[in-house]
């Protein structure tokens, strides 16, 4: 495939190592073409329309954050540089530079990171680690920690509740919530590692020893775009490390 | 005297696996919960420091590692840089809770100190090289305070670790105490790390 797992991947690994080498003109150009590739290229698209409000939302704040960094610097950061009042505030030329230095790398290193988890399931990137030779426990422990990271909330929610019924003060002032914040966590450690167990025993019932190969089928080879990115991206961090 | 080998493997099995995975999920959350209670620290290495006790200092590890990388696919790409320093409370964890210094309250309190300068001391070159000191947490504040006070952007972001690092292990360490001795004795004879507890029986 032209832009498979793998290609996708080494495209985000060169877009995370123009955020740390390239000036912030060209990284907010670069977030601005993620946020593009990602309404119109179709190996970019969002799995779901949940996913897809999802990238739009945090599209809007990290650039609000983005923003947020580049005044606050602008503001505090006071350095040898020249100021620039505006507004009834003080500004300085320093700050505001590293600010938006600052600013547009996280933007970037931020979008192309999302960019690349929106658009891959958990199957896909599930078979992109077992091809690069990760372990099968390790790819089986990411699938269960996302198993656990959708059902605790709800868990959460419930002792969270529960707790309140009970009379916990866990809306009083803040030693009282920092009390009651024990009294969430504590049931559901107790409930979570009693699952944990019985999940363990499930598994070595089923003679799960972390040992599954994939079959050469399922192999999806890094295309040519994909060597291309990865060397652009470890030339960009050289020259970042060796000439600057 | 097992070898390092055994001893992966013996903490990366059985229900060992799905105690990891909860404690990535529980890194992940308990910023949820401490957001919802409105309470001003992270605790995001609970889980690691849980898994520690409970299996051991190589699953900690795993379990930090995926922690940060999650952490990063869920939109806080910061944090995928700062491998090293949960690494480091992993192994410092598990090497302390071998030494049973989680029977003891006073003990959790020393190790808290201990790990949070460790942590300060590997994530302020992380963050002041790569990210100038700005991690998008609540902390960037005091680097910022720092820095307009003229400090470097290192001595910045060593300054604010310091200050910060110590507390949150400190109350990390604390609350994997109370928690592991709540633990009825038989869950917890299923992990290797058994030991390393006093769990109440039942």
């Amino acid at each position: 495939m032209f832009f498979g797992t793998s290609t996708k991947f080494a495209f985000t690994f060169f877009l995370s190592a123009c955020a740390f080498t390239l000036p912030w003109q060209l990284n907010i150009a670069l977030a601005v073409f993620v946020v593009f590739l990602e309404h119109m290229a179709k190996p970019f698209h969002a799995r779901s329309s949940q996913t897809h409000r999802t990238f739009r939302r945090f599209a809007v704040h990290i650039t609000l954050l983005a923003v947020f960094i580049v005044f606050l610097n602008t503001v505090f950061l006071r350095g040898d540089g020249a100021k620039i009042g505006a507004l009834g505030l003080p500004l300085y030329t320093e700050g505001l530079e590293f600010g938006l230095a600052v600013g547009t790398r996280v933007m970037l290193l931020s979008l192309s990171i999302l960019l690349f988890f929106t658009s891959t399931s958990l199957k896909e990137f599930s078979f992109l680690l077992l091809n690069a030779g990760i372990p099968t426990s390790l790819v089986t422990i990411i699938l269960l920690s996302s198993h656990f990271v959708e059902q605790l909330p709800s868990k959460i929610g419930q002792i969270f509740s529960a707790q309140e019924a009970r009379g916990a003060p866990v809306r009083s002032h803040i030693f009282g919530r920092a009390r009651s914040f024990f009294s969430v966590l504590s049931p559901l450690v107790l409930s979570s590692i009693a699952e944990s167990v019985e999940r363990g025993t499930a598994l070595e019932l089923r003679g799960f020893r972390g040992q599954l190969k994939i079959r050469k089928s399922e192999v999806e080879k890094l295309s040519f775009p994909g060597y291309v990115f990865l060397l652009l991206g470890v030339l960009a961090i050289l020259w970042k490390v060796l000439w600057k | 005297m097992q070898t390092l080998k055994e001893q992966i493997r013996r903490e990366l099995s059985g229900p060992s696996l799905p105690l990891i995975s909860f404690c990535v999920a529980l890194n992940l959350l308990v910023g949820q919960i401490t957001g919802l209670l409105k309470i001003p620290i992270y605790l995001d290495s609970i889980g690691t420091v849980l898994a520690a006790v409970l299996t051991g200092p190589w699953a900690a590890v795993v379990c930090g590692c995926l922690s940060n990388i999650m952490a990063a696919a869920f939109g806080n790409p910061t944090m995928m840089f700062f491998i090293p320093p949960m690494v480091s409370i992993g192994l410092f964890a598990g090497f302390i809770a071998k030494l049973g210094w989680f029977r003891k309250l006073y003990l959790c309190f020393v190790g808290g100190i201990l790990q949070g300068i460790i942590a300060s001391l590997l994530s302020a070159p992380i963050s002041a090289q790569l990210f100038s000191g700005t991690t998008m947490g609540g902390a960037d504040f005091l680097v910022i305070f720092f820095r307009s006070r003229g400090f470097s952007i290192f001595e910045s972001t060593l300054l604010q670790g310091l200050m910060m690092d110590p507390i949150d292990k400190i109350l990390t360490f604390t609350a994997v105490f109370f928690l592991t001795r709540n633990l009825p004795e038989r869950l917890v004879t299923r992990f290797p790390g058994a030991s390393n507890i006093q769990s109440r029986t039942g």
